[in-house]
């Protein structure tokens, strides 16, 4: 359950600390979910309040969709311990393979986070509502929630591919933490992660450049990675395309392993 | 590990296809390697994740032989300028493939020759440079 004071909080983030007038009302709504829900979490389900769609306009322009850029990255993670000797395994295999990698199930199944941010090709969107963020992505159609009503992340987390999303805005920058990812979510090719695998991200516009948004992206997971990984992501603005669809079922000729179906 | 991680992104520089990452890797084609398909469209599979072109290609002895040839997503050839009546059944082409390494009737697309001397490609394969491969050291 959040309290009234957390939930006001989370709305002066929402709109840059600019918003006196709205907190009164909010606190009230949030004393009434507190009844009606009887302190159970379902009562985040009032992240549309009526009535707050005008105060999104004080948040930066993140329309159209964006296409991630090419650019050398930093070097890759440093990993340690079973991870390391997983990784070594994994990239003796595909030496062995002519770079083809071991894989179980479809090639159907999305990457998960961090990677679902690192697709090249195919954009991706944001869209703003109260009280969250929505992320939508071309490829498998996929979609990352980041909730910046100022709650936190579940007790009771179960792992999913995109993982828990909690954000709030600091200025321009949307700060977002992710956790609860899945086992079978790689961090990399051939790298796996524990469930203390926790990313953070700072997403904005570049200062030089309004079409171009920045995702700073540091991954920490104290048992995986001999230290903190970070990397900047950079993508393009396009204001007059859109997202298209991706049904990636529509014909996976190759769900059985590497282009089975050709005769 | 550093190293392969490198060579990961470096695939990107050289025009990283976004069919690799979002789907499947290409390893099993030997992208060393050019062929050339001169044939019938029996089938243009424009679906996700990736288009197909069914070819039929008269052999030596007359018989006709099945060519299986994989392609980009029709997202990426979408934005690529193609469109999905791209090639049609009946449609006399000549297609260039990476062929599978297993010997099999199939490749993956690097440039298709259409009747009216339209061709049409793949920007994403510049050069000779392997596509959507981890390669690691």
């Amino acid at each position: 359950m959040i309290s009234s004071a957390a939930r006001t909080s989370a709305w002066r983030s929402i709109v840059g600390g600019a918003i006196l007038l709205a907190a009164g009302p909010l606190v009230i709504a949030g004393a009434a979910n507190t009844g009606a829900a009887a302190g159970a979490q379902t009562s985040h389900a009032a992240s549309f309040p009526k009535g707050h769609y005008a105060q999104l306009d004080s948040l930066p322009d993140w329309g159209g969709v964006w296409t991630l850029g090419f650019a050398r990255p930093p070097p890759g993670p440093l990993l340690k311990g079973k991870y390391l000797q997983h990784y070594q395994q994994w990239s003796s295999f595909v030496k062995a393979h002519h770079g083809e990698a071991p894989h179980s199930g479809s090639y159907c199944r999305p990457p998960g986070m961090p990677t679902i941010m690192m697709v090249h090709q195919y954009p991706i969107e944001f869209l703003f509502t109260p009280g969250r963020v929505t992320i939508n992505s071309e490829a498998w159609m996929q979609r990352r929630v980041i909730f910046t009503d100022g709650r936190g992340h579940p007790p009771d987390l179960d792992p999913t591919f995109n993982g828990d999303s909690v954000g709030n805005w600091q200025g321009d920058t949307l700060v977002v933490e992710t956790v609860g990812l899945k086992p079978v979510v790689q961090i990399a090719n051939g790298m796996e992660h524990s469930d203390r695998l926790r990313i953070v991200e700072r997403i904005h516009l570049a200062r030089n450049d309004p079409d171009t948004l920045l995702d700073e992206m540091t991954l920490y997971d104290p048992l995986a990675l001999q230290q903190p990984w970070s990397t900047t992501l950079s993508y393009k603005r396009s204001r007059d395309e859109q997202l298209l669809e991706f049904v990636c079922e529509e014909n996976d000729l190759n769900s059985g392993g590497s282009d089975s179906a050709i005769q | 590990m550093k190293r392969g991680w490198t060579l990961w992104w470096a695939a990107g520089l050289l025009g990283f296809s976004g069919a690799a990452l979002a789907h499947h890797s290409f390893a099993m084609f030997d992208q060393t390697q050019r062929v050339a398909l001169h044939g019938t469209v029996r089938q243009f599979q424009w679906t996700n994740p990736h288009s197909w072109i069914y070819l039929d290609v008269p052999g030596p002895g007359g018989a006709s032989h099945s060519w299986q040839v994989e392609l980009n997503s029709p997202n990426n050839l979408k934005r690529q300028g193609w469109r999905s009546d791209a090639m049609k059944p009946g449609d006399q082409v000549t297609v260039v493939i990476n062929p599978l390494r297993d010997g099999r009737k199939g490749g993956l697309f690097v440039s298709a020759t259409l009747a009216n001397g339209t061709v049409l490609g793949d920007p994403t394969r510049r050069g000779n440079a392997p596509i959507n491969v981890p390669s690691v050291k």
